[in-house]
Parts: C-alpha cells; sequence; structure tokens
C-alpha cells in the first residue's frame, strides 16, 4: 500500500516535534540532577594568598591576646604605685602640717628639728611627681602594645627600665611574682616604703656611719 | 670666702629646697633645670666650688653631664654629688665611672648634704 505524501509529512513533523521535546525535557532533567551534584561537591580550594591571609588574621588574634593579657598583668603594678603615691603625698603632707605646728609653739631646737622635717617632707613632691611620670610612661606603653610597636615582654622590660625607687621595683618583683604563682595582684597595704625613709635614721657600722645609708663617697 | 654650688635638677621643688639649705648655710648657689643648661652654664661661668645633679632630667641626664663637665679643663677636679631617688648599684658604678664624687639617695636630710659638701670640698 502507497502512503499518499501528504501524509508523510504530518507523521514527519509529529515524530520531529516529539523527539524534540523529549531531548529538551532530557537536557532539563539532566542540568537540575548536574545542580544538585555541583552543590554537593567540595569548594574549591583557597588560594595560596587566601590561606596566608587567614593565618595572619590567626596570628594577629593571638598577638592580640598576648598583648591583653600582658596589659592586663601590668595593671596591679601600675594600680600598687599609684597606692604608693597617695600614701607618700598624704605622708609627706601630714609631716608638713606637723612640722609647721611645731615651727609655731616649739623651743628654738625644736623648731630646728621641725625644719628639717619639713625639708624632708617637701622632698616627696619630687619623688611622687617622678613616680607619676613613670605611670604615665607605662599607660603610653599600652596604647603601643596595642597598636603593634611593642610586645607583651617588651612592656615589662621598659617599666623595670624606668623605676628609680625601690618601692616601684618591689611592687614590679612582687606583682609578677604573685600573678605567676597564683594569678592575684599585690597586696597593696605595706609597709612605710623604703623610699620614704630618712636614711640618717639608718645607722651602719660601717664608714658610711657618718654620713647615712642613703650617702657614698666615691 | 663664700662657696658657689651649682644645683641641676629639673625639679624646681628640688632646686627652691637644695638652695634653701645651702643659702643658710652661707653657700652661693646657681641653678640648672637639665644637664644641657647646666653644661652650657658651666662653660660661661667658670669653675664653683661643687655641683649637685639629679640622674634622671630631660635633654641631658646627670652621668652625660659629668662625663661632659669632665671635660672641661675648669671642671676636671670639681666635685660633683649626684642627688637622686636611684639607688641602684649598677647605675651608682655607671656614676662613679663617669666621675662622680658621691651618691645621695633622696629623700635626704639637710645636715647630710651639707656634711657631705664639707667633706668633698677642699
Amino acid at each position: 500500500m502507497t502512503i499518499p505524501l501528504y501524509v508523510h509529512i504530518p507523521i514527519i513533523v509529529a515524530a520531529l516535534s516529539g523527539a524534540f521535546f523529549l531531548g529538551v525535557l532530557a537536557v532539563s532533567r539532566k542540568s537540575a540532577d548536574m545542580d544538585a551534584l555541583d552543590e554537593r561537591a567540595p569548594q574549591p580550594e583557597p588560594s595560596l594568598d587566601e590561606l596566608r591571609e587567614l593565618v595572619r588574621s590567626a596570628n594577629n588574634a593571638a598577638n592580640i591576646g598576648q598583648q591583653l593579657q600582658g596589659m592586663e598583668s601590668m595593671l596591679p603594678v601600675l594600680r600598687a604605685n599609684i597606692h604608693d603615691i597617695s600614701a607618700e603625698t598624704e605622708r609627706a603632707a601630714l609631716s608638713l602640717a606637723d612640722a609647721l605646728s611645731r615651727i609655731q609653739t616649739g623651743n628654738p631646737a625644736q623648731r630646728e628639728i621641725a625644719i628639717q622635717e619639713g625639708v624632708v617632707a617637701l622632698q616627696f613632691q619630687d619623688i611622687v611627681r617622678q613616680k607619676l611620670e613613670h605611670v604615665l610612661r607605662i599607660v603610653e606603653d599600652f596604647a603601643k602594645l596595642l597598636g603593634g610597636e611593642l610586645e607583651t615582654l617588651d612592656i615589662r622590660r621598659h617599666a623595670e627600665a624606668l623605676y628609680t625607687t625601690e618601692a616601684e621595683r618591689e611592687n614590679h618583683r612582687q606583682v609578677l611574682r604573685t600573678s605567676a604563682v597564683d594569678g592575684t595582684g599585690p597586696k597593696q597595704t605595706r609597709g612605710h616604703s623604703k623610699d620614704t625613709e630618712p636614711g640618717i635614721e639608718q645607722r651602719r657600722s660601717d664608714g658610711r656611719q657618718e654620713l647615712g645609708e642613703n650617702v657614698e663617697l666615691f | 670666702m663664700e662657696r658657689a654650688i651649682l644645683i641641676v635638677d629639673d625639679s624646681l621643688t628640688m632646686r627652691t629646697n637644695i638652695r634653701l639649705i645651702l643659702e643658710s648655710n652661707g653657700y652661693r648657689v646657681i641653678q640648672a633645670g637639665d644637664g644641657m643648661e647646666a653644661f652650657a652654664m658651666a662653660k660661661t661661668l667658670g669653675r664653683v666650688d661643687a655641683v649637685i645633679t639629679d640622674l634622671n632630667m630631660p635633654n641631658m641626664d646627670g652621668i652625660r653631664l659629668i662625663q661632659e663637665l669632665r671635660s672641661l679643663s675648669e671642671y676636671r677636679f670639681t666635685p660633683i654629688v649626684m642627688l637622686t631617688t636611684e639607688s641602684q648599684p649598677d647605675k651608682k658604678e655607671q656614676g662613679r665611672r663617669a666621675g662622680a664624687t658621691g651618691w645621695i639617695v633622696k629623700p635626704f636630710q639637710p645636715e647630710q648634704l651639707l656634711a657631705v659638701l664639707k667633706k668633698v670640698i677642699k
């Protein structure tokens, strides 16, 4: 049987259209499957620069942590030194008030002693000023530490190099020793500071006895 | 004869204090606020009988001042006494090597300063 040409054409068109739509459907499904696969697939590895940046950030975070710890360990030293400054200022003022009172009411010999004591008390302005300057310099070092210009160990060394009085050095040693042992700060209520002892009260049996413990001739 | 003493300290309170002690005991006092000023004054003043200097000062510290003064012929044998809060042996040794004659740790009694001056001024 011969099929007429006018029948062939629609059949061919229908077949081709079906195949086309089937093809589109298949491709569409395949694409959806590929997308799902892509989501489950591992991400591409970071570049060397990205890895370097990550390491740098982690190091910075660790450094800031260390720096904060360094500052925290120095805070009790500052607190102890400021406590000493306050106590010395008060002692000097009381000593001056006492000396003034004896200058007004005492006999000539008592007045002479009172004047000497007043002269010693006045010297605490200089001692206190120096200690305050040292506190200020340590606070300035805190800023440098946070800015990355200093390291934790530097801040302690700088502080130790600043001190000029035995009381400051003792506070520093005591705080760092105490912190290392039990994580606590210093006991701030100390006895009469070594710096506040007029040397003439301390007599020695050697050649310096005549001049006092705080005097040395070369 | 009135003895001339050069006082070097950046604390005005301390300079005033020392001046009062010395002037009431017959000394003539010349003052400088730091090592650099003191060195400049020393070059123009000529010799003095003794120098009393602080250690920690701006511009030029006490140790450097001693070294500079010792380079001047007029100050080669002038007694120079350090008057400071510093009591560390290594600092004293630095001072001794620079040419200091004596070391007094603050706070001091006026009679100590007078006794030291009497001893070091020949």
